[in-house]
């Protein structure tokens, strides 16, 4: 079989950029400039050792590589430093939105059966039973047959939830959490209604919203063996806007902010990590001063922005997306290379709004595209590089040529 | 003669002002308010402009009492008379029936407004400290006002009531007006709302007299006089500071737009339309050290929990066609040097 032109001519076996450049179905291992790892490693260091909230934002205009950084590195740096790290997006502003997605990203059967195996020993020393083969968590959900089974069980997983594992000290938000364990036979998924405090058959305890995310996150450290939790919120300010927030909405949101905040100062141990535009940031600042102070612990000293690349590290995200598409033996040569690109690739990427991640992948698709459709020969003439960049992204000037080009 | 007890300033449009003026000039002394009326509907002056038909009875009315107000006409005997006062001859002598006005004719509109008593009592005298000024002193000594609304008094719950019974509200709770040394006036009746704070304000506005800026909600409304001796030179030095004083550690210092124009506005009381030209040029200049930050515009409708609200907070943003609403500036260090050379 012949090759096709963009492995004879460009040394890939295909055109490895994603055409939309968003929503990139995120991989660990993507590029990372090495700063933001470093600032990364001294706010963890910073945090871990210091008293008080266990919050840092990232912050940055869209295409800047939040939802990258949060998916693609972050969770597995949390990972590796024993935190169970869950990504959320757009939470939404209310407090069940953020429960909702906690509890559906850990799964209810999962979860619950999780959390019946570390309640299980308290519950066969309180019968003073002892059995051969242990009670499987389906074994024991179907022993319970009625409403009253299912309550009275609830009511024993109570004692053990509060008095054996010490996930709370409120009955209530006990008694929620043993709800929850029993009935997952008859209703094997959440629903959102499930965290709507107040409501018929809620699993939260009404008013103590935070009782019960602060139980959860013990839960969550027990039933995984993790030292801490940490919430990856991505697009926390682009809260469901189907219509636009009223003052009471905003105030809710921010109400929600500050209990995960006041949980995360705690000993929980639970880190947050937000992921906001510049827009959000001020806004956030202007709406509660004294929020976004403990957010950014006062002086703004734990705020990552994410600023536009260098000309080095351009460059090298160029490099990993080429990298993907060179896995072939014969291609391996071409690895860690810019080509087809030419190596003087940066003079036409100066200009600041190009040197983002998303703009950078979205050139390397159309011009690989392009110059493949056109059989442009490699290394690919830097003035068919600068014209795609022009269209994509038109300088200020119409018409007139402005990349800084030398 | 009965002393009236309402304003009469409304809000009108200066345009259609000006072209009953002339109407009234042609036919000095000839017209009584219904035949004013009637011949401003024929020769399309008292018209709506979306469809062409005629203003109703109460709008009217409101565009004759402005004219009588500001001076511009005289009424004997209920016949509409041309003043003789030298500005009013000189506006009709630089403008032309249904042609736009020159600026030399806005300028005396301005001086008329300004120096009309309703008009300083109620409005222009809350940004000057002394009592006798003219317009030329507002450009240069006046100062910024705030505007109070009762919307803002109110707690987030209650406004969260009121969020749900907004359609049913018609009336509008009182507006203040006030200074930075306190001097204020309070708009209390709806009467006053209306000929005050949906009328001369917006005289002011549209006559470039003044410029507003809404940042927040609860911030309120900025209205300053403009100055408008604008100097580019100024606000460059006002970047350069911004860059010197940032000491993130960063190449790169982040400005946010709304905020660098609020602190600017205040200091410098240059138009909001000039400073946002002057950023669009900057980058244009220096396309490699600036950068415009875009942001989705739930966000900044954030600001406010009133719709109305919404296009006064954009338009403290720069906007671009094809990207939208930019909400921050970031500028390379390196511009220093540039702009030094």
């Amino acid at each position: 079989m012949s090759e096709s032109f963009i492995e004879e001519k460009y040394k890939l076996s295909r055109n490895p950029f994603p055409p939309a450049a968003s929503g990139i179905d995120v991989e660990r291992d993507l590029y990372i400039p090495s700063r933001w790892k470093e600032r990364i490693g001294d706010y963890y260091e910073t945090l871990h050792h210091g008293e008080g909230a266990k919050v840092f934002p990232i912050v940055g205009e869209y295409g800047s590589g939040k939802t990258v950084l949060l998916k693609g590195y972050l969770k597995e740096f949390f990972e590796n430093n024993r935190t169970k790290a869950i990504y959320f997006e757009n939470p939404g502003v209310n407090f069940y939105d953020l429960a909702n997605t906690l509890m559906r990203s850990l799964g209810r059967y999962e979860f619950s059966k999780a959390l019946w195996e570390r309640c299980k020993e308290g519950l066969v020393e309180r019968g003073g039973q002892k059995r051969l083969f242990p009670m499987s968590f389906s074994g024991m959900l179907s022993t319970l047959k009625t409403k009253t089974d299912r309550e009275n069980k609830a009511r024993e997983l109570l004692t053990i939830i509060k008095d054996k594992l010490n996930l709370t000290d409120d009955e209530e938000v006990a008694y929620k959490l043993g709800l929850m364990i029993v009935e997952t036979a008859s209703k094997p998924y959440f629903t959102y209604r499930d965290f709507v405090a107040g409501i018929k058959g809620s699993l939260v305890a009404e008013k103590e919203e935070s009782e019960y995310f602060k139980a959860v996150i013990k839960a969550i450290i027990e039933t995984y063996g993790t030292e801490s939790v940490a919430f990856l919120i991505d697009e926390f300010e682009e809260v469901a806007f189907p219509k636009r927030m009223t003052r009471k909405q905003t105030y809710e949101y921010l109400a929600t902010l500050r209990s995960l905040i006041e949980i995360s100062k705690s000993e929980e141990n639970l880190w947050i990590i937000l992921a906001m535009t510049q827009e959000a940031v001020n806004a956030t600042k202007e709406m509660d001063p004294a929020l976004w102070e403990r957010v950014t612990h006062q002086e703004e000293e734990t705020v990552l922005t994410l600023e536009p690349l260098t000309d080095y590290e351009s460059k090298e995200l160029l490099k990993w997306w080429l990298n993907r598409a060179r896995g072939k033996e014969e291609l391996k040569e071409y690895h860690n290379t810019l080509f087809p690109f030419p190596d003087s690739i940066e003079n036409v990427l100066k200009r600041p709004e190009v040197r983002l991640p998303r703009p950078l992948v979205r050139i390397g698709f159309f011009i690989l595209a392009r110059a493949e459709k056109e059989k442009i020969e490699a290394p690919i003439p830097i003035d068919f590089i600068e014209k795609i960049i022009n269209e994509l992204y038109p300088p200020p000037i119409n018409g007139v040529s402005e990349n800084g080009r030398e | 003669m009965k002393k009236r007890k309402t304003l009469w300033m409304r809000y009108v449009d200066f345009g259609s002002i000006k072209d009953m003026l002339h109407l009234v000039y042609e036919n000095n002394s000839k017209l009584r308010a219904g035949t004013l009326e009637q011949l401003a509907i024929e020769k399309g002056v008292l018209v709506k402009k979306e469809n062409g038909k005629p203003l109703t009875h109460t709008p009217r009315y409101h565009y004759r009492k402005v004219m009588e107000g500001l001076g511009l006409v005289e009424v004997r005997q209920r016949f509409y008379h041309i003043s003789q006062e030298k500005r009013v001859l000189r506006f009709i002598e630089l403008t032309d029936f249904k042609k736009p006005m020159s600026s030399e004719a806005k300028e005396i509109l301005r001086e008329i407004i300004v120096e009309n008593n309703d008009c300083r009592k109620y409005f222009f005298d809350i940004f000057m400290e002394k009592d006798n000024y003219t317009l030329e002193d507002i450009r240069k000594e006046g100062g910024y006002i705030t505007v109070e609304t009762e919307s803002m008094r109110q707690s987030p719950i209650e406004q969260g009531k009121s969020d749900e019974t907004v359609h049913k509200k018609k009336k509008m709770g009182a507006v203040i007006l006030k200074n930075t040394l306190g001097k204020m006036v309070e708009l209390k009746t709806q009467d006053e709302i209306h000929a005050i704070y949906w009328g001369v304000r917006l005289w002011a506005l549209e006559l470039e007299i003044t410029n507003e800026i809404l940042i927040s909600f609860n911030e309120g409304r900025i209205i300053y006089p403009v100055n408008p001796y604008f100097s580019e030179k100024v606000l460059i030095n006002i970047l350069l500071n911004k860059i010197k004083a940032d000491n993130s550690g960063s190449e790169w210092t982040q400005l946010h737009i709304p905020n660098f124009i609020k602190e600017t506005v205040l200091s410098t009381r240059f138009s909001v339309n000039k400073i946002k030209k002057f950023l669009k040029e900057l980058k244009i200049e220096y396309p490699l050290s600036i950068m415009f930050i875009p942001s989705s515009t739930a966000f900044i409708d954030i600001r406010t929990p009133f719709e109305k609200q919404d296009s006064a907070i954009r338009s403290s943003y720069l906007h671009e066609d094809g990207k939208g609403y930019i909400s921050h500036l970031r500028i390379h260090k390196t511009i220093q040097k540039e702009v030094l050379i």
